[in-house]
């Protein structure tokens, strides 16, 4: 039988203090294995120790929650997951990067058009008025285009997308995007932007002709800030996701966080070895599409790829069957570290 | 920043030989294996995709000489499985695009050429380098 609960129903009441752990499913001495990703210290960059993984890293291990000792390796560097968190809402965030990384590192300015030069640089200033990280990408240019905004793959040519952006300018009155590439733009509101006037919201909607987005701005040979990109489907602006680390680390001021494994779908495999589990094993996990409940599995002896679908948020294997409470417990849990999130 | 591979089947043991370079244990040596896609005129390829650091390219490709790469040999090699003549041949064929490179499209995958495909998720990149997945014998 196999059981599959849809969460697609948004809006889902965030669950707080969560007293289950399928761990204790094993209390009776059950072989098997559990791996939540939300443990961030059961993760590991390499498959013999090294790091723990924080979002954006590889998984090479992931330490077994069962206490069977069953964790999940890849040894081989190409092959391994991605960490990941993401609002538990869901993502709509379309950038990469909506700021710079928390290290300085991952501009993503760095393309310019024209004859001029001029470097990019990081300043220690945060318009969101929270601590003084250094989130700011400053362009000592005018000609610079933020290449790859967003990849053609996130956009789909002839829908209508809201872009949004803090701007600062440093040096000369800013009048309007300079460059739009990937579409064509309508209903700017924001500019011009003065240099008295400080961080200014500026936004646009953008018809998608379905290539990478990428923007640029007229600064008139001065310097000129952005962060807090967001680029989102349809035209209502709405509470801004700080992205990172590639778009795997994307968080919303008073959201909950869910994490995950990321399967690129290519060569990824993150594998425990089990012993022989009987045939009447049970095999849960929640991921992209949803929580599943797979019930009277035989499982060998040998490698199991603990990954599922795209993102993975939880994965539970046991040598025996639920009982319904258990079951209906089980449930819970994995809908909660999935987030309410649907691909 | 998301690098995907296409190594053509002639080129495996030496692109292993520059994987294990780029990786962080001789376990890479197996990063190419099974030659599971495909491009239009039928060549086989092996891929693989990964989460790099945004300056690694400027790390990584570099000369394709044996003694500009003996310089990366990882610290847990000692000069004893990574062989740096086959690296350089691997390294010496590599054709790569990021998208800087805009408005020039990617290079499809061919025979003879190590193609690397930056700042494309894996599936677009897949797409952009012409293969599908080869239909199981």
């Amino acid at each position: 039988m196999k059981l599959v609960t849809d969460l697609s129903v948004s809006g889902r009441p965030i669950l707080t203090g969560e007293p289950f752990t399928p761990a204790t499913l094993f209390r009776q001495g059950e072989n098997g294995l559990f791996f939540d990703p939300s443990v961030a210290a059961s993760l590991y960059t390499t498959h013999d120790g090294g790091a723990n993984s924080v979002p954006g890293n590889p998984v090479g291990r992931i330490e077994d929650g069962s206490g069977n000792g069953n964790d999940a390796i890849q040894s081989i560097s190409t092959m391994r997951p991605s960490y990941g968190r993401r609002p538990s809402a869901g993502l709509r965030n379309l950038v990469h990067k909506s700021q710079l990384n928390l290290d300085g590192s991952g501009l993503w300015v760095n393309n310019q058009s024209g004859t001029t030069s001029g470097a990019s640089s990081v300043i220690n200033d945060d318009p969101e008025t929270t601590a003084s990280t250094p989130f700011i990408q400053q362009i000592s240019d005018t000609h610079y285009i933020l290449w790859n905004v967003v990849q053609s793959s996130e956009l789909l040519s002839g829908e209508i997308y809201r872009v949004r952006a803090r701007i600062r300018a440093i040096g000369d009155t800013i009048t309007a995007p300079w460059v739009v590439i990937g579409g064509t733009t309508a209903n700017l509101t924001g500019f011009p932007i003065t240099p008295a006037a400080g961080w200014q919201w500026v936004e646009f909607d953008l018809v998608s002709d379905g290539t990478a987005l990428k923007l640029g701005w007229a600064g008139s040979g001065n310097n000129w800030s952005i962060s807090t990109i967001q680029v989102e489907r349809n035209t209502e602006a709405s509470t801004y996701q700080r992205v990172l680390a590639n778009g795997y680390d994307v968080t919303e001021a008073g959201m909950r966080d869910v994490y995950y494994l990321f399967n690129d779908g290519i060569d990824d495999a993150l594998a425990s070895t089990l012993p022989y589990l009987g045939t009447n094993a049970t095999v849960a996990y929640a991921s992209d599409k949803g929580a599943t409940i797979q019930t009277g599995q035989t499982i060998g002896a040998g490698g199991f790829d603990i990954l599922r679908d795209t993102r993975l948020f939880a994965m539970l294997v046991i040598d025996r069957a639920l009982s319904t409470a258990e079951t209906q417990r089980v449930t819970r849990f994995l809908e909660t570290r999935a987030g309410g999130y649907t691909a | 920043m998301r690098i995907t591979t296409a190594c053509p089947a002639e080129l495996i043991s030496e692109a292993n030989m520059l994987a294990m370079i780029w990786g962080q244990g001789p376990e890479d040596q197996l990063t190419y294996r099974g030659c599971n896609w495909v491009d239009e005129q039928g060549h086989t390829y092996a891929v693989a995709s990964w989460e790099a650091a945004e300056d690694w390219d400027k790390t990584f490709l570099v000369a394709s000489d044996a003694a500009v790469l003996e310089n990366l040999r990882p610290d847990w090699d000692a000069g004893i499985l990574i062989d740096m003549q086959a690296a350089a041949r691997a390294q010496g064929v590599i054709s790569y695009w990021t998208p800087a490179d805009l408005p020039t499209s990617p290079p499809q995958a061919s025979p003879g050429t190590l193609v690397l495909i930056a700042g494309l998720d894996a599936a677009e990149a897949l797409t952009a380098l012409g293969l599908s997945h080869a239909t199981p014998a």
